[in-house]
């Protein structure tokens, strides 16, 4: 049994999103708790990816070294 | 001519300047939009931005309780990068990344992102935010709700009229409550904020996949 979401919380005076969280569930025979099809709780496995964004506009282009550009545009 | 006009046309033009007010202070109790659009304006705005800083959390493990928190971890990482347009640099790392590539500074030179478990485990961890809110929006017009769409129907009230002040009359020991309408941005501070969007088992099960794939489980 696995389940996901997402969590998405949006900055209402710019309406930009602000923080996204994934979060991915599996469920483990005989030992998770679940109601329907959703995990509710007992033991499963949980990974959460949380992205926290800012500086909307003010982060400038990077400047790669050459050597990097060249391996990046061998790259396929 | 002018008994007429006092008798009925002055009385319809100050009703329709009056009702036209009304209406617009109701604008600023405006209904609660729905999470899918605000999600889709959210993520135009996004594409709008060419560069912006983001930092990465991840988490995973074994967990026995109902908010999923974590107790025995597998993996526990953080990330920071900036993100221009199509790349990601993260500096920490010594990193850059596209969304299908990326390289890394790793034992004296630059190679594929893919050749050690450490940049591996960068490249598939760290995505572009902007995909995610791709992946979410497939789902949001099915699944999204506000999370805190009661918190805030609750500090709106049932009437979005709210005792603004409370003024005592100097030397009488009276109190004048004066009751106004929220503002625009009054209104705007109780719109809910975050959701929830649910994807379908598949997708779910693909998510679960790709951190298995990573290696980070340990073999587990």
């Amino acid at each position: 049994m696995t389940n996901a979401f997402y969590e998405i919380e949006i900055d209402p005076e710019t309406s930009l999103p602000i923080r996204i969280k994934v979060t991915a569930l599996t469920g483990r025979k005989g030992k998770t708790r679940r109601k329907g099809s959703k995990i509710i709780g007992g033991e499963h496995a949980a990974f959460h990816f949380e992205y926290k964004l800012s500086e909307f506009g003010k982060v400038a282009a990077p400047k790669m070294p050459r050597n990097a550009q060249k391996v990046l545009a061998k790259l396929k | 001519m002018r008994s007429l006009f006092t008798r009925a046309l002055l009385p319809a033009v100050l009703m329709t300047a009056c009702t036209g007010l009304l209406f617009a202070e109701d604008s600023s109790s405006k209904k609660v939009p729905s999470p899918y659009s605000q999600l889709v304006k959210a993520a135009k705005n996004l594409s709008k931005i060419k560069g912006f800083k983001t930092t990465l959390t991840v988490q995973g493990g074994l967990s026995n309780t109902k908010d999923h928190k974590i107790h025995q971890f597998a993996v526990k990482e953080s990330y920071q990068g900036d993100i221009y347009k199509g790349l990601i640099h993260i500096s920490a790392a010594e990193s850059y990344k596209t969304p299908r590539k990326g390289v890394r500074f790793f034992e004296g030179e630059w190679r594929n992102i893919y050749s050690d478990p450490q940049g591996k485990k960068l490249q598939t961890f760290f995505n572009f935010p902007q995909a995610v809110l791709k992946q979410a929006l497939r789902h949001a017009k099915r699944s999204g709700r506000w999370l805190d769409a009661d918190r805030a129907r609750a500090e709106a009230g049932a009437n979005p009229a709210k005792a603004a002040e409370e003024l005592e009359l100097e030397e009488s020991g009276r109190t004048v409550v004066s009751k106004k309408r929220l503002s625009g941005k009054e209104a705007e501070a109780i719109m809910p904020t975050v959701m929830l969007v649910e994807t379908p088992t598949r997708e779910a099960l693909d998510h679960y996949l790709t951190v298995e794939k990573s290696g980070c489980l340990g073999g587990g």
